[in-house]
């Protein structure tokens, strides 16, 4: 909607600048901190333009092991990026066949399961936590990766989207593909899948964050340093008892911990917003 | 031949609703029957269950040689167009068509040929690259069929395939069927409730009421001996007038007005608007309510004396300005054509009757 109203234009781009600039200020201040040596943050106030060590202390946290932690940076970014992406793909390939089964097939208390699953909104990681950590560690999946990934990969908000999408589809497409002969995973395969294809990238790219986020799980789950998380070592790097933390290494970090989640965005964005766009199922 | 047999079929739903009740049909090879009727009177359900996306409650349902109760749809050897078209939103226009080709595993060259033969067939051989979207509404009726062409059913089931599509390019989407199917010479089952439609298409039309079959023959039979007050109603635009005879003291029938002779039984007496004519001396005099030209002809609506519903006319437009028929004025007219007497149970009486004007009884 729009108005002619060129005040009203003015006063609501002046807000969104506000908005840029609340949301903006922290991540220009870690990306010039990131920038100076250990001795330029010392003296407590943050500078606004860019240092001159930039390329070294990125380069020493991709090199060099992270003390306290003893493995670089790469080591934890890439172990982020596995859990991310275990639990991005797992949770989308659970709840697509949840959503499947429920949308298209008639059985007994269908209705039933939808709920139950939909009731586990109510439980995430933080309530089930001790409960969880002993059937994991039971497992013996303490300290591996698919311990980290398992735990987190059910997902009702997933399936309850999922669903919603699927029941947008026309039940006559259902039908024609059977009277085409198409079986049941065929129909998920080559209609389900490709229909939803704008809705499975967006989720992804929520998947993908809640995954990259996390923070309670992976410290509980992953106690040595090769499966610490990019997350997890943020802190590592501030906690420091006898000397200054090195600020400009932990904002350097924070730096690269944000980065994958914005380059998934900006991969899937065109995805979802032709999603948007194109109406015509 | 039969392609096509149900032998007592029916469909009862969990609810306990029978939508269809021990229904007998048979589909002639090359036939197009037209099932015709109200809503909910169980047209789509029978088509449903034919195509296999309906399970069978009772009954036998033979298509081709084999039962085919428990076969799944793409085994039944039909082919389905539905309403909505149902066309693959993300598929081109060639790849809906071969769709069900490539399931089967046909050679390359096999589903190539085909599609193109179809699409020639139907004038759209220069859409094939498109997405379904791209087209129009007439466009996308063509590709569901070409879809259903492509793999050479035994039996072609059409539901309501018109009904999305505006009035013009319904009537020329109606011919292009019927020229598709006797070139084809298909075997075709076609749901509608349009009875336009129904008259203009069907080698034999099936009237059902209420999940039963009311009457089944050829449109012109229908139209001309209809069974029953429904079909009567049902069958013919616009519809037949239907006036109640009632019995005098001195056991004459009295209808609008009139005396009914000839026939005892008679409990209802029908009049198609289309036997009506102008006539000064005519038997039926009322006044007009509201005039509908529609070209040449209108639809003039009398009330008659002694009736609540109003009797509808088709009479020559040039005709009721020659002899300055105007609304709420006064109107006569003549029978010029056969009376439908139904008995009390509105069904079809087989007597010659006669209505005369109760003055003349006097004069006689």
């Amino acid at each position: 909607m729009r108005y002619h109203r060129p005040h009203l234009d003015r006063l609501t781009h002046l807000l969104l600048l506000l908005g840029v600039i609340v949301f903006g200020l922290p991540l220009w201040l870690a990306l010039t901190a990131s920038t100076h040596s250990a001795g330029d943050l010392q003296s407590g106030i943050a500078p606004l333009w860019f240092g001159s060590e930039g390329l070294a202390n990125y380069w020493q946290l991709l090199s060099q092991p992270i003390a306290g932690l003893g493995v670089s940076a790469l080591r934890l970014l890439g172990n982020s990026l596995v859990m991310a992406l275990g639990i991005a793909i797992g949770k989308i390939a659970i709840s697509l066949l949840a959503a499947y089964a429920i949308v298209f097939f008639r059985f007994p208390c269908r209705t039933l399961c939808f709920w139950l699953i939909f009731i586990t909104l109510m439980l995430p990681v933080e309530v089930r936590i001790v409960p969880t950590y002993g059937v994991v560690a039971r497992f013996g999946l303490i300290d591996t990766y698919a311990g980290m990934i398992l735990p987190l990969i059910a997902s009702a908000t997933a399936t309850f989207l999922l669903r919603q999408s699927f029941m947008s589809l026309p039940q006559e497409l259902f039908e024609a593909a059977r009277l085409d002969g198409a079986g049941p995973l065929r129909f998920l395969k080559d209609f389900v899948l490709p229909l939803s294809k704008t809705n499975l990238a967006a989720l992804f790219v929520i998947m993908f964050i809640y995954g990259w986020n996390q923070y309670l799980w992976p410290l509980l789950a992953a106690n040595s340093p090769e499966h610490a998380t990019a997350v997890i070592s943020l802190k590592n790097l501030v906690q420091s008892t006898d000397t200054l933390p090195p600020w400009q290494l932990a904002t350097a970090m924070a730096v690269m911990t944000v980065l994958p989640p914005v380059a998934v965005i900006i991969a899937m964005q065109r995805f979802f917003v032709r999603g948007l766009t194109d109406t015509e199922k | 031949m039969a392609t096509l047999t149900c032998r007592q079929l029916s469909k009862t739903y969990p609810g306990g609703h029978r939508a269809v009740e021990a229904l007998d049909l048979t589909l002639e090879a090359g036939e197009l029957m037209v099932i015709v009727g109200p809503s909910g009177c169980g047209k789509s359900t029978l088509l449903r269950m034919v195509a296999g996306l309906e399970a069978i409650s009772g009954g036998q349902l033979i298509i081709g040689e084999t039962v085919a109760n428990a076969l799944e749809p793409a085994e039944r050897g039909i082919a389905m167009v539905f309403q909505n078209y149902a066309l693959y939103p993300h598929m081109s226009v060639f790849d809906n068509m071969a769709y069900a080709l490539k399931l089967q595993r046909r050679p390359r060259a096999e589903i190539e040929r085909r599609v193109h033969e179809a699409a020639t067939l139907l004038g759209i051989d220069a859409l094939l690259e498109r997405r379904p979207r791209q087209l129009s509404g007439g466009q996308r009726q063509r590709v569901a069929m070409g879809r259903a062409i492509v793999r050479e059913p035994t039996v072609f089931l059409f539901d309501e395939p018109l009904s999305n599509l505006d009035a013009a390019l319904r009537v020329q989407m109606r011919l292009e069927i019927r020229r598709l199917q006797q070139r084809l010479g298909a075997s075709m089952l076609y749901v509608t409730h349009d009875q336009v439609e129904a008259m203009t298409l069907a080698d034999r039309l099936v009237v059902m009421r209420d999940g039963r079959i009311e009457q089944i023959g050829t449109p012109m039979a229908l139209f001309e001996k209809p069974i029953s007050c429904f079909v009567a109603r049902f069958i013919g635009s616009p519809a037949m007038n239907l006036i109640p005879v009632k019995r005098a003291r001195d056991g004459a029938h009295l209808c609008a007005g009139l005396q009914l002779s000839g026939d005892p039984g008679a409990a209802t007496l029908g009049l198609r608007p289309e036997h009506l004519r102008l006539d000064p001396q005519g038997e039926l005099a009322g006044t007009v309510e509201m005039i509908e030209p529609l070209g040449v002809d209108a639809l003039v609506h009398c009330r008659l004396p002694e009736h609540h519903e109003p009797l509808t006319a088709r009479l020559p437009v040039t005709a009721l300005a020659a002899s300055g028929i105007r609304q709420q004025g006064a109107i006569r007219l003549a029978v010029d054509g056969p009376l439908h007497l139904f008995d009390d149970q509105d069904r079809r009486l087989e007597h010659a009757a006669r209505l005369t004007p109760l003055s003349s009884l006097f004069a006689v």
